[in-house]
């Protein structure tokens, strides 16, 4: 009896063996975003993006096992790249991924192309992170640059909606003054009018006080107040009658899936624009929204679908590279060849920046059964960050600022 | 032009709920010479508690209540069990109210979760209310309201009853107010209480249109201590005024000088710390 036990016992691991041997060994990825702090809520949607391919894949991407090494940012590009290099030197990851602050992607990008390790941007929207200012090593998947909603958003505003005049309003950082610059640049190229340019300080606890020098008399407002302050924007917006009188557009950050569960009335109407929205209409969302859904109990975010859609995206690559990452420049080829028909967002694919190019969707904000969700009524589709531009001449100009494009038009 | 008396209108209705936060750190530093740094928590907390029983039963009255019991039990305890313990050492009592900001932060966070939150204006005070060339949110309206009759009762109790008399007497020479047969250290847990209470209260008349989120101690915080810094430290009237003149300085501000947004909440609170360190009304 003894002896079967120990033939069993031996003829398993002579078994297994073959399976170790020529294995390679773990890949660890490093992944950076705001897990505490203001942000928390985009940074978990994120994470639970990744967790959940991680899950469905069994955790191995291109036939190797894969960990991912959590590490969080609180919203500050100091704190950013200091787990930036405890994740390279200390724990030495051979990808990085997450990163929602574009002040983060700016801060770590030197030390990333020093390092030489490939990473894949989820979020960070500000326009130069592949752009004027890209580094070698570094794709974004996720959201696209700020502008890149925008511009689409500024035709669809004079020629769909019929607009000629409006004011804008958004936070004073560059998230707001690249969203903007993107509208106005489109809308004024077409014939359309900004009259009012309003910038408020991040955080405004009141807004009564920028919300009553909107002119009475314009088309719209154009308004990029996002994350949890949005919440309280629009409640002021409708507060003050303002919503009654003048509808109110913008970016779908300002709607999305973590805001619009604490939304009314307020927002009811309101036409948003984004990359993604947790109704979309085709069977990959369907599947996602739904695994989603029962994994976690919420409505999925973009936040959560660029998780989702970054870790599809290093899987893909690593089954060109048969696992490898080591050969840092094939790797690099091989993210930037990939075209990712099934994501939940629609097709995407990367620019010669290594930018998504992707539909951009225009939503408005429906009830349905008592809930609220971002009805999808007009795509744009293959989006990339210069629009209809020029890529050369686009990046001649100046990135879009305060003052860039300068408000011709407005009226004091 | 209805943008001058809107603003004005508006700035005291903003002015008179960072009264309500205003005046509690206030009061608590008259009364236990603490310098409270938990202070934007009991916003945080009597608006979290606020809006879970404004979903869970649907009056905003019981909401207000529950807040204000919440946090005065809360600030009761914080006194009664840690702070006495340490009277009269300032850093020791600093340090640790600050351990109670980051521990109320997390129990806040661990109990609902990280995403944002705002209630929706009750709906008797949706709307605005349109007088003349000003245009004032109802609900805003009605926090003023409430807030001003708050203010008068403070000021009723503190100046007209026996009790404030006694709260006098022991801000101004708690040795002696003691030994005259008044205890001063259940006067003191009292009225730390009340403190933390008026700011659960601020917490959810305001969480109607600021909403309440991780983070939104430290951004009370800050705004109650430009307030009480004006107005000075440890006096009601002081406040009072230091609110409205945040309040109306912010409005027209922003308005008249854009490009300085960013202080104009903070830059009254400057200019007064130059010229007249104690605040407006503080005693040195």
């Amino acid at each position: 009896m003894k002896r079967i036990l120990v033939f069993l016992v031996l003829s398993l691991f002579v078994f297994t063996l073959p399976l170790h041997s020529g294995a390679l060994p773990l890949l660890k990825v490093g992944f950076v975003a705001p897990l505490t702090g203001v942000f928390a809520p985009t940074g978990r949607d994120l994470l639970d993006g990744y967790t959940l391919y991680l899950e469905q894949t069994k955790q191995r991407w291109g036939g190797r096992g894969v960990v991912l090494i959590q590490e969080d940012d609180q919203l500050n590009p100091g704190i950013a790249l200091t787990k930036v290099r405890k994740l390279a030197e200390s724990d030495r990851v051979e990808l990085l991924t997450g990163i929602i602050s574009a002040a983060a992607a700016y801060a770590m990008r030197d030390y990333i192309d020093q390092q030489a390790v490939p990473t894949v941007i989820s979020v960070a929207g500000g326009d130069d992170v592949t752009q004027r200012a890209r580094g070698k090593f570094t794709v974004r998947t996720g959201w696209g640059a700020s502008s890149q909603t925008a511009h689409p958003f500024g035709e669809y505003a004079y020629r769909d909606l019929g607009y000629r005049r409006v004011a804008t309003i958004a936070d004073d950082f560059a998230f707001g003054h690249e969203w903007i610059g993107g509208f106005q640049r489109t809308f004024e190229d077409l014939g359309g009018r900004v009259v009012r340019k309003l910038w408020a300080p991040l955080g405004t606890a009141d807004f009564t006080p920028f919300l009553v020098q909107i002119p009475r008399d314009v088309d719209a407002v154009v308004a990029a107040v996002v994350g949890p302050i949005a919440l309280r924007f629009v409640r002021q917006y409708a507060d003050l009658g303002l919503k009654a009188r003048t509808p109110m557009i913008g970016p779908g950050h300002m709607t999305d899936e973590i805001n619009l569960p604490q939304m009314g009335d307020e927002v009811v109407g309101m036409i948003t624009v984004l990359h993604y929205s947790a109704v979309l209409d085709n069977a990959a969302n369907r599947k996602f929204v739904e695994a989603y859904a029962k994994r976690f109990n919420r409505v999925p975010s973009a936040y959560s679908e660029a998780g989702y859609t970054a870790a599809l995206w290093i899987d893909r690559a690593l089954q060109r590279t048969g696992g490898l990452v080591s050969n840092k420049e094939a790797f690099m080829k091989a993210m930037a060849g990939l075209v990712i028909a099934d994501s939940p967002r629609g097709p995407v694919r990367l620019d010669a920046a290594g930018n998504a190019v992707h539909n951009i969707y225009v939503r408005r904000v429906d009830r349905v059964g008592g809930a609220l969700q971002n009805a999808v009524i007009r795509t744009f589709p293959t989006v990339s960050q210069f629009w209809t531009f020029d890529p050369d001449a686009y990046l001649k100009q100046p990135v879009y600022s305060r003052d860039v494009p300068p408000c011709r038009f407005c009226e004091r | 032009m209805t943008l001058w008396p809107t603003l004005a209108v508006n700035g005291i209705a903003f002015g008179m709920l960072l009264f309500l936060l205003g005046s509690g750190l206030s009061l608590i530093f008259g009364v236990l010479r603490i310098v409270n740094l938990a202070h934007g928590s009991y916003y945080l907390l009597g608006a979290y508690v606020g809006v879970t029983i404004v979903r869970a039963t649907g009056s905003f009255s019981l909401a207000v209540l529950g807040a204000a019991g919440t946090t005065l039990a809360c600030g009761v305890l914080m006194q009664r069990l840690f702070l006495r313990r340490l009277a009269g050492r300032v850093l020791p009592q600093v340090l640790l109210t600050m351990g109670f900001l980051l521990l109320l932060a997390d129990i806040t966070l661990w109990i609902w979760g990280g995403d944002p939150q705002i209630l929706p204006t009750p709906a008797a005070l949706q709307g605005a209310v349109v007088v003349g060339p000003v245009v004032l949110p109802t609900y805003r309206g009605f926090v003023m309201a409430t807030s001003g009759v708050l203010a008068l009762l403070l000021w009723l109790g503190l100046d007209r009853t026996r009790l404030g008399a006694q709260v006098r007497a022991a801000v101004d020479d708690p040795e002696t107010a003691q030994a005259m047969g008044i205890d001063v250290p259940l006067l003191g847990t009292a009225m730390f209480g009340v403190g933390a209470a008026l700011a659960g209260i601020g917490g959810i008349l305001g969480s109607p249109f600021l909403g309440v989120y991780p983070g939104a101690d430290l951004d009370v915080l800050t705004l109650a201590f430009a307030v009480v810094i004006i107005g000075g430290l440890g006096s009601l009237p002081g406040t009072l005024a230091g609110s409205l003149l945040v309040g109306l300085a912010d409005n027209f501000g922003k308005v008249l000088v854009p490009e300085l947004s960013y202080i104009t909440l903070f830059a009254p609170m400057a200019l007064i710390l130059a010229v007249r360190p104690r605040g407006l009304f503080g005693r040195s």
